[in-house]
């Protein structure tokens, strides 16, 4: 037999194997530990004082950005604080945020969505502070400052632009405004996404219930919208593929994705409703517990200034996140888009945070299924 | 195919095992015995404890105790989450959404899985001998891979659809639970085909011969007498199949989205992707999974205890091949379509993409481009750190599990350990919890606030935010399947042979290093290749718990498909997939080398087999076949 012999060849040295098992499973389980016990900041137990930055410990960045990964690399470079970013999407950003709860390891938190970000200020997460940077934002900048001041707008893209494809105008002509897509000559054309999915899409069923009037409003437009064969999507990814194609002319969308896809080529057009669409702030918090604040401070300041502004602008412009509109004072888009000519309206923040987790599930049992 | 219950020798086992565990006197000899035990025993049921056990109670307890890691924490128990969860009757469709879906995955993957196995093993069919290289290639790509490229297939006005015009109805009827059904069953048979092959190969001809004496046409034997007698093997992989199923949640979110189906991991996702975001709930809608595995644990069980599928008797004839005649054709061409759909097609489709500039531009000369290519690897240093990240991750963990792995399948077969049935069906529920519940179980249970007091340093266990964690991660995530494949290697070694090792004075760690090790070297071999592989695409763990600034290979394909990069992502896929490829290649040519020089020098060497193999995960002793 096989084993037997090799068994018997070295017999008598019954140490061995017993060493190389028993060091191996111990090398690896200390390693773990005593990397894991490595002192990952300076300060810690007692609270640092807000303002000191200690460059080397940096500050760690959430981020749902596409021009994420340029603003951290370019603040590093520029200013010498250690910037490590973790790039997700927003969904996995909350749950990362929600388990890590009184311990947290973010320091600055950049996704878009307002609503989103209130509701974890309204779980005391966020750090209530005043940007002296504050003062470069214009109107539309400041319309999005809470009165907490716990969070700040770093730029603003919209739901409910409606792209459409050039190529296969309907004879009904184009919609002007949101109720026109119950006619019934659209029926089979409209898209939009899954709010479950999709994060700009819950400020978009949010905001045209607001301008219809409210929740009720909105949800009788959505189940007549269904009626009317709307077609969801998960993001806006796949939504804007099906108007490309031609497979549905009419998608309601975030505007920044829509531009993104006319720079790459696509036959798309862009109408912008008459009621207004929706302002989808991208917006910074800090963490009211984390241990660099001040470098994340020192973060915000710098995104809200000249510099961190003009390394969002010229990200690559095939990244619809680029074509935001600019909400400090001085700053123009690199790319081209519409940035005035429509209305923006403002999400009720508190009221629109509070009936999210219900409003989703309704759209999901009664529209997406 | 030996149930439980009648194997002989289970109490001699059982016995030997339990006086190793005991130790009369106290010599130098003896306390060295006693503490290489206690490590081989201890250290891999430790690992289990602290990278499984551990993380998926600090979850699942708060469906109870909801302010467990609160920012006060208290033990306070609650029954809103629980409450919520069994009143509410969208998650009682939910449950039963999920059970259907996966049951019939399952049982695709059984008839699939089993029928290639057959025709691979005891036919003259002309494709068998590269079968099993196909299969384990379909095992090694990534099912979020396969279910994106699908659902790019059948895309309204996608490449194929510009020359094919699909049918309105075909879309309907691929973007539904059919579509879901059929993705999962291609990424699951190979768990059966692996099981029945195994099993087949101490099924001999006389059962069939008998049949045929009596009257019985080939067929006839086969279905009536042979598939029966399969029967725990098919089980066994079907529950994983089952398993993976129910923990699914990609695949259903990209293909059956609109359908009218609602899942649990559905449910799941939303309570923890939705601010304000609720662990309580996912835990309590993660205990339906548990439930719906207990299930099937049972009716896997009442199935087996109906009669008994012995067959190895000491005395068993050569199997024979049936010769396929008429039937050769047909069949190849059948399993030619299995692996046309779950490879050639789905890889075929990446790959395409990958070369493309813009899918919606269809094939035209001017849309060709290994543009995506260069931007992947100009982007140089980022991806290159990654890929270096992903493949030193993914060695260290596969190392790591197949160590420990065996271990703990030994404790679970072959000690009289109280609670190694438990441990067993934890291996189980494991794989039916979805990775993201897991992974926010990590988060609790290692960023907890009670840690700082424990350990070494002046911040105690500092662990989250490390990339340690990340492969403890990865180690909990593929520790349940090693095991359950170990298990099945185990079983196929006989306990005389342990037995006599034993009265030669074997001690647990030589049995395991210089015994047991060595004879199942390829099937160990294999398990370190499944758990390569599996690390190489792990994402839901990568995602929520990468260091910040060191992402992995997956989280940047997703970030790539996230940003609507889907050229780019689709090339970075597929160098990913070489890589891979690469491994399994070197992994075949590598031991066929050593196997020829050892063959070489000793010819009559052959390795004992027992003639006593159980149900379970026979498994993977076919996995040695690789």
């Amino acid at each position: 037999m096989h084993a037997q012999s090799d068994f018997s060849m070295c017999g008598r040295r019954t140490m061995r194997p017993f060493l190389i098992f028993s060091l191996l499973f111990l090398l690896g389980f200390l390693a773990a530990c005593g990397g894991g016990s490595t002192p990952t900041t300076s300060t810690s137990g007692s609270t640092p004082s807000a303002l000191t930055c200690n460059k080397s410990s940096g500050l760690t960045v959430y981020s749902a950005q596409g021009y994420d990964s340029d603003a951290t690399k370019a603040f590093q470079q520029q200013t010498g604080i250690t910037t490590k970013l973790v790039d997700d999407s927003t969904g996995n950003i909350l749950a990362k945020i929600a388990a890590e709860g009184s311990n947290p390891h973010w320091d600055v938190a950049w996704f878009d969505g307002n609503v989103t970000m209130q509701s974890l200020d309204d779980q005391g997460l966020l750090l209530k502070w005043h940007s002296p940077n504050a003062s470069n934002l214009t109107s539309l900048g400041t319309s999005y400052v809470p009165s907490d001041a716990s969070y700040y707008p770093s730029g603003v893209t919209t739901v409910g632009a409606i792209a459409y494809n050039t190529k296969h105008v309907p004879a009904a002509g184009l919609p002007k405004d949101y109720r026109d897509l119950l006619n019934p000559a659209y029926k089979n054309l409209v898209s939009m996404n899954d709010p479950a999915f999709s994060g700009p899409t819950y400020p978009l069923i949010a905001g045209i219930a607001q301008i219809l009037g409210g929740e009720d409003q909105g949800k009788q437009f959505f189940s007549q919208l269904k009626a009317n064969r709307l077609k969801i999507f998960q993001t806006n990814d796949p939504t804007l593929s099906s108007v490309e194609t031609g497979a549905r002319e009419f998608g309601l969308v975030q505007d920044s994705a829509i531009y993104g896809a006319i720079k790459a080529g696509q036959p798309l057009g862009i109408i912008y409703p008459t009621s207004g669409v929706i302002g989808l702030p991208a917006v910074m918090g800090i963490s009211a517990h984390g241990q660099h604040q001040g470098c994340a401070q020192q973060f915000v300041n710098w995104v809200l200034s000249s510099a961190g502004q003009s390394v969002m602008t010229h990200h690559d412009p095939t990244d619809g996140d680029t074509y935001f509109i600019p909400v400090v004072t001085g700053v123009t888009p690199v790319v081209s888009r519409q940035t005035s000519g429509f209305p923006i309206v403002n999400l009720d923040v508190p009221k629109w945070a509070g009936v999210e987790a219900e409003y989703k599930q309704w759209f999901h049992q009664n529209i997406v299924l | 195919m030996v149930p439980p219950k009648h194997r002989p020798v289970e109490p001699v086992q059982a016995r030997s095992t339990a006086s190793w565990l005991a130790v009369p006197s106290l010599s130098f000899q003896r306390l060295r015995r006693r503490l290489g035990q206690a490590l081989v025993i201890g250290i891999p049921l430790l690992l289990l404890l602290v990278f499984v056990v551990y993380p998926l109670a600090a979850i699942i307890l708060q469906s109870v105790f909801p302010s467990l890691y609160a920012s006060s924490p208290s033990l306070l128990p609650s029954l809103d989450a629980l409450h919520q969860v069994f009143t509410n009757p969208i998650n009682y469709s939910a449950l039963l959404n999920s059970l259907w879906l996966s049951g019939i995955t399952a049982l695709l993957a059984a008839l699939v899985g089993t029928f290639l196995a057959i025709l691979a093993r005891r036919t003259d069919l002309p494709l068998r001998r590269i079968m099993d290289t196909l299969v384990w290639m379909v095992f090694f790509t990534p099912s979020f891979l396969i279910g994106e490229a699908w659902s790019l297939v059948f895309i309204r006005g996608g490449i194929p659809d510009q020359s094919l015009h699909f049918s309105d109805s075909l879309l309907t009827w691929f973007f539904s639970p059919v579509g879901v059904i059929f993705i999962l069953s291609l990424k699951t048979f190979p768990y059966v085909y692996i099981s029945v092959c195994a099993a087949l190969r101490w099924l001999g001809s006389e059962f069939e011969d008998a049949a045929r004496i009596a009257g019985a046409r080939t067929w006839r034997s086969w279905v009536s007498i042979n598939a029966p007698l399969l029967l725990p093997a098919i089980l066994a992989a079907a529950l994983i199949a089952l398993a993976e199923a129910l923990s699914d949640f990609g695949t259903a979110a990209t293909i059956a989205q609109n359908s009218n189906v609602t899942l649990v991991t559905y449910q799941i996702y939303t309570a923890i992707n939705t601010a304000p975001v609720n662990f309580s709930l996912a835990a309590a809608l993660s205990l339906l999974l548990f439930l719906a595995i207990t299930l099937a644990l049972l009716v896997q069980a009442g199935t087996l205890r109906t009669r008994s599928f012995q067959v190895i008797s000491g005395r068993n004839r050569p199997a024979r091949s049936i010769s396929l005649g008429g039937w050769k054709w047909p069949a190849t061409a059948l399993c030619g379509l299995v692996f046309l759909l779950a490879l050639v097609i789905p890889l075929g489709m990446c790959l395409l993409l990958s070369l493309l500039h813009a899918f919606g531009l269809g094939i035209t000369p001017a849309n060709w481009t290994l543009d995506n290519y260069q931007a992947v690897l100009t982007q140089g240093s980022d991806d290159l750190a990654a890929l270096q990240r992903t493949v030193l991750l993914a060695v260290t963990t596969a190392t790591v599990v197949t160590l420990v792995g065996l271990p703990i399948a030994f404790i679970i077969r072959r000690t009289t350990l109280p609670g190694r049935g438990l441990l067993s069906m934890f291996t189980l529920v494991t794989i039916a919890v979805p990775g993201i519940i897991l992974a926010c179980g990590y988060i609790f249970a290692w960023n907890a606030p009670y840690l700082q007091y424990v350990g070494i340093g002046n911040n105690g266990v500092q662990f989250y935010g490390t990339i340690w964690l990340l492969l403890a991660a990865y180690i909990g995530g593929s520790l349940p399947y090693a095991t359950r494949l170990s298990i099945g290697g185990l079983d196929q070694i006989g306990s005389s042979l342990l037995e006599t090792a034993r009265v030669q004075g074997a001690n647990l760690l030589q049995l395991l290093v210089r015994i047991i090790g060595p004879i199942l070297r390829s099937n160990l071999a294999s398990i370190w290749l499944l758990v390569f592989t599996g690390s190489m695409f792990e994402l839901a763990a990568s995602e929520l718990l990468y260091p910040p600034g060191q992402p992995t290979m997956p989280v940047r394909i997703t970030g790539l498909f996230n940003d609507f990069k889907l050229g780019p992502g689709m090339a970075l896929s597929m160098l990913n997939v070489g890589i891979v490829l690469l491994a399994l290649i070197l992994f075949r040519a590598v031991p066929l080398l050593i196997s020829q020089v050892i063959q070489r020098r000793t010819r009559s060497k052959t390795p004992y087999v027992s003639t006593h193999q159980t149900t379970e995960q026979e498994l993977r002793v076919a996995t040695g076949r690789l």
